[in-house]
């Protein structure tokens, strides 16, 4: 029974490693200009996952609507609660391999947890500061000293806005900042971000630049939304600058802390929108809603309909690797 | 109505303005001594360092009664912390620090002036263009 559980384990952790070297190894290739739409970014870090699910699950959960195949092969280890005894020979790399990549993972995700709990106690704090009312959208102002405007949280996300930038900030500029904030509420892109770190914590061979890929695509899909609010991309480029011009007056930036986009972001965010060609559009859906729900429709059909078959393929290749 | 930025407060700052934060109407030192549960007991004078030392930081008002003042907080106890935490989590790399924020502009973007020159320059460019 252990060595059943271990086994679909260590298959789980094989094969989102091998998917994932795969993904990071195309994505280093891929130039900026390919993939601007964030959905296909936050694909690199969930697929991995979700493949590795399917076939551990296959693995674990055989043919539900079959029957043990046990007695018709002998060229390979089966994984099945009918015959535990027949996983034994898996015991010992399966443990090794679980081991390992729970070593590996644990510091990363101790360090979100603690990370979250800081965060949801802030967010907590600015929640509930006395909200006020700019149009429809309900905002939080605060004294910060710092030219800051962003949106937090998870389940109700709160927008919170600097007073000093706000009433530096023209009619226009304060539309477009708005605007954009309330895309990323619309998208429920806190929601990704803590999905698709969560799923990087659990996959540390992947890198950080496909979080930043994600992250820069939202913001291109907030622009745009934005843009499309306001009636004008040009003002939307323009409160870019403005609050960039404010930003720089606070400017103590540490170079290690620069993303993968570094400089470029702002310039980037700019070009698209007076390029609208090579924008994305602003997509309003949610990217893990977008994927997961094809993903539970591809692992119910694989469980279903070909039954035993990718059972049966990952036991061969179990085989072939024990052997 | 606008305030000063939160500085940062001592331990002895913090439970003093809990104590104003504590009672609706402005206290005097006394009054704010009689309050304050410390082993050892705080001092008549270091109250006053601490109350004139929070005023001095803008974080509580005081009035004039007679030969003493009467201190009450500048701020209410939830703007205080929503306000801290707000800029905790402004200071923070959206992603990186904190999974559960998107910011206007990233807090760690290097905002070059040549570059904002730059855009505005190209943003002017492209009104012109549109505008001919």
């Amino acid at each position: 029974m252990t060595a059943v559980v271990l086994a679909s384990g260590a298959v789980f952790v094989a094969l989102a490693f091998a998917v994932g070297a795969v993904v990071a190894g195309l994505a280093r290739f891929v130039p900026p200009s390919w993939f601007r739409a964030s959905t296909p970014w936050a694909l690199t870090i969930l697929l991995p996952l979700a493949c590795a699910l399917t076939a551990s699950l296959a693995l674990f959960l055989p043919a539900p609507f079959g029957s043990c195949h046990c007695a018709a092969h002998d060229h390979h280890p089966h994984i099945c609660f009918g015959h535990p005894a027949l996983a034994q020979p898996l015991l010992v790399p399966a443990s090794l391999l679980l081991a390992v990549w729970l070593v590996s993972v644990l510091p990363g995700v101790v360090r979100l947890a603690v990370g979250l709990l800081g965060s949801f106690r802030r967010i907590h704090a600015v929640r509930r500061l006395t909200p006020e009312r700019v149009g429809e959208t309900e905002v939080r102002f605060v004294d910060s000293g710092a030219a800051i405007a962003f949106t937090a949280g998870v389940r109700a996300p709160v927008i919170v806005l600097d007073r000093a930038l706000w009433a530096a900030l023209g009619e226009r500029d304060r539309e477009a900042v708005l605007a954009h904030e309330r895309g990323h509420v619309d998208r429920a892109d806190a929601l990704t971000s803590l999905v698709l770190r969560a799923c990087l914590a659990l996959q540390p061979w992947l890198p950080w630049s496909l979080f930043e890929r994600w992250q820069h695509a939202a913001e291109l899909h907030c622009d745009r939304h934005a843009a499309e609010r306001v009636g004008d991309p040009s003002a939307v480029a323009e409160a870019l600058v403005s609050v960039g011009r404010l930003r720089a007056a606070h400017a103590d930036t540490d170079p290690a802390h620069l993303g993968v986009f570094g400089a470029s972001g702002l310039e980037d965010r700019v070009a698209s929108l007076l390029e609208p060609r090579s924008a994305p559009g602003s997509a309003r859906r949610n990217d893990v809603v977008a994927i997961v729900l094809p993903m539970l429709g591809v692992l119910a059909l694989v469980m279903v309909w070909p039954g035993d078959l990718l059972h049966h393929a990952v036991e061969t290749l179990l085989g072939l690797l024990h052997h | 109505m606008s305030s000063p930025p939160s500085p940062a407060l001592g331990e002895l700052e913090t439970a003093v303005l809990d104590v104003l934060w504590s009672c609706p109407t402005a206290l005097s030192v006394r009054e704010v001594l009689t309050h304050v549960r410390r082993r050892p007991p705080l001092a008549y004078t270091t109250v006053l360092t601490v109350l004139d030392r929070l005023h001095g930081k803008g974080v509580v008002v005081r009035e004039k009664e007679g030969k003493a003042y009467r201190y009450s907080p500048r701020v209410t106890r939830e703007a205080w912390f929503g306000e801290r935490a707000a800029r905790a989590l402004a200071g923070a790399a959206p992603g990186r620090d904190e999974a559960v924020l998107l910011a206007f502009l990233d807090s760690t973007e290097r905002v070059d002036p040549e570059l904002l020159d730059k855009l505005s320059a190209l943003i002017a460019a492209r009104r012109g263009g549109r505008a001919k």
